[in-house]
């Protein structure tokens, strides 16, 4: 995927600006960025939710907004930061809906439907709770049973908006790793919005940092989490150190309470120290 | 089939069945008594005795509550979809108000008559006062939520209402006919009535029932929706179109008939579950079962008088329409 001169606005407010962005198939992005930069707006137009006031979004060469609703959803699935379901519905009839793009308006279930709503299921561990109606459900069964829906729709992109929102860690990781296991197995090219910088080291092959609307920068973890960036991002000082497991870059904030620190000298050390290690 | 859908099967069947005996009921049972060979008699077309003659009036009135009760309850189902409000119904959203203000003035001001005018009457009062009122609801921040739909709904259907009334007390020579027509009924029917119906309910109910899947997308968010590949705002106009035809239609020919809409696609998501494309059949056929269940009811309740049906949906449709909002603790408004 891939965006070209984009620019989006609500109404007369420009929220993104001149942004191009080459989004490298089959693997995962994370999205991060402050509050109001401008993340979900380009999770948006990078599906049909909001048409680019300016530039375009091209998926393998074609503009996804010119086109037809239903062909761009048998390629390309969403799942907003907060889906809403009606009272009472079963999670194998959630999950079964995630087949809409790929019916008519009369066509019947097919096999095919049944094979891939089977298949959501057991990817996401779902599968016990396919009777269950969605209001009994814990967070995290919940998030899955929503992926497991995004899962049915078959498409080779999958955009999610804060995906972990609302959860705890462990959940937060049990899902992580669920699209971690997706990516691997069939595939998926995975876009997603996340708070948490350390998640979004740990998680994503390339990362991009929004600030103002605008690209700050785009790369691997070890190119983008930096010192600089959360500082020019986030406008916050922080130290940055490699996690011994994985050798990602981990952010740790500074905190005005942090004893006696000089949070500039500090940060420029601890880069040092990093690009020793690496 | 999973035991999901062999339970909704299960309960269309036993609507159904329900739908058929309500059905003979209403030919059978009357504020005369009318004997087994009359009935039969009067089914082959007869009217040589008054109790075959009696039989001949029920019949078409049934096949109108039949028709209407199916159409109300399809249009609350899709309205009910539509809006994802649960307290949604033709008669609370104004529909049926702004259709029968539209009949009225068209009778008292511009001499309409004739069923096919009247009918197209209707659906156009429908159609203003559906757009009028999403308008309203739309207006301000977060746009067209269901307690702002329901509370503009709600205040238009008062204000056609007092409109009709005030329309009609200054005219003695319409107050009549209209005030007749205005509790809602199957009383007037005839099948040379019933027939210029037919198309619009066809068109009607088939549309909906397109819908039924677009519907499906739409409870799970307008967000969702479009990510699954739904046009959304096609889809709502579509169905909310739908839903006003068949109100128009009724209501032209009826008059307003309050809380069916209502009452019976709630009645059907506690049997069927949330599936549009279970949930509009059934409420057709529960629709239809109900409203001919009223009208012998009020055949019956009030012998040898009988009661509108209109006022039997009120008085069976108010308290349910209370004990959903208390089950729903409000929730969504």
């Amino acid at each position: 995927m891939q965006a070209a001169g984009l620019g989006a606005a609500y109404g007369e407010r420009t929220v993104l600006e001149g942004l191009d962005l080459e989004i490298p198939k089959g693997k995962i992005t994370a999205i991060v960025g402050a509050n109001a930069c401008g993340k979900s707006t380009l999770l948006r137009t990078f599906s049909r939710l909001l048409a680019p006031a300016r530039g375009q979004v091209l998926l393998d060469g074609a503009d996804i907004h010119r086109m037809p609703p239903k062909v761009l959803a048998q390629r390309l699935g969403l799942l907003p930061q907060q889906p809403v379901a009606p009272d009472g519905i079963t999670v194998a009839d959630l999950v079964g809906r995630g087949r809409h793009p790929h019916h008519g308006l009369f066509s019947r279930w097919t096999p095919a439907d049944d094979a891939a709503v089977a298949q959501a299921l057991a990817a996401t561990g779902t599968t016990d709770l396919a009777a269950r109606d969605i209001d009994a459900l814990s967070g995290g069964q919940r998030q899955r049973v929503w992926i497991a829906m995004a899962l049915a729709q078959q498409t080779e992109v999958l955009l999610l908006d804060e995906p972990t929102t609302f959860l705890d860690i462990a959940h937060q990781i049990e899902v992580l790793d669920l699209l971690v296991d997706l990516n691997r197995a069939r595939g998926t090219t995975i876009v997603m919005v996340l708070h948490d910088l350390n998640l979004a080291a740990r998680y994503a092959d390339r990362i991009v940092a929004l600030a103002d609307g605008r690209l700050h920068s785009a790369g691997t973890p070890a190119e983008v989490l930096t010192v600089d960036m959360v500082r020019a991002v986030f406008r916050l000082d922080c130290r940055i150190m490699a996690d011994p497991a994985s050798g990602r870059p981990m952010m740790l904030p500074h905190s005005r309470h942090d004893p006696g620190a000089q949070h500039t000298s500090l940060a420029r050390a601890d880069r040092a120290t990093l690009k020793d290690r690496t | 089939m999973s035991p999901l859908q062999l339970t909704r099967a299960g309960w269309l069947g036993v609507a159904c069945a329900a739908l058929v005996l309500v059905a003979a009921l209403s030919v059978t049972v009357g504020t005369r008594a009318v004997g087994w060979a009359d009935i039969g008699a009067a089914l082959t077309g007869r009217t040589e005795t008054i109790g075959q003659a009696a039989v001949n009036l029920r019949l078409p009135r049934t096949v109108l509550a039949l028709l209407a009760g199916a159409a109300l309850g399809v249009a609350g189902a899709v309205m009910q979809g539509v809006t994802r409000n649960p307290p949604a119904d033709p008669g609370l959203l104004g529909v049926n108000a702004g259709a029968a203000l539209a009949v009225v003035t068209g009778i008292a001001w511009f001499g309409l008559s004739g069923s096919q005018a009247t009918i197209w009457t209707g659906i156009g009062g429908a159609a203003v006062a559906s757009a009028f009122v999403y308008a309203v609801g739309s207006l301000g921040q977060g746009g067209a939520t269901p307690l702002k739909l329901t509370l503009a709904g709600a205040a238009t259907s008062i204000a056609a209402a007092s409109f009709t009334l005030a329309l009609v007390l200054g005219r003695n020579d319409v107050a009549g006919s209209v005030q007749a027509w205005q509790v809602g009924g199957v009383g007037g029917a005839s099948m040379a009535a019933i027939a210029p119906m037919l198309p619009f309910l066809m068109v009607g109910l088939l549309a909906a029932w397109a819908t039924a899947r677009h519907l499906n997308m739409l409870a799970l968010g307008d967000d969702t929706a479009s990510a699954f590949g739904v046009r959304v705002v096609w889809a709502r106009g579509t169905a909310l179109a739908a839903a006003v035809v068949l109100c128009g239609v009724v209501t032209a020919v009826c008059g307003p008939i309050g809380f069916l809409g209502l009452v019976v696609p709630h009645l059907c998501r506690l049997l069927m579950g949330v599936d549009h494309r279970w949930l509009l059949p059934a409420s057709a056929v529960v629709g239809a079962g109900l409203l001919t269940l009223a009208y012998v009811a009020g055949r019956i309740v009030a012998r040898p008088s009988e009661v509108d049906v209109g006022i039997v949906t009120a008085l069976i449709g108010a308290p349910v329409f209370i004990a959903i909002l208390r089950r729903q603790r409000l929730r969504g408004l």
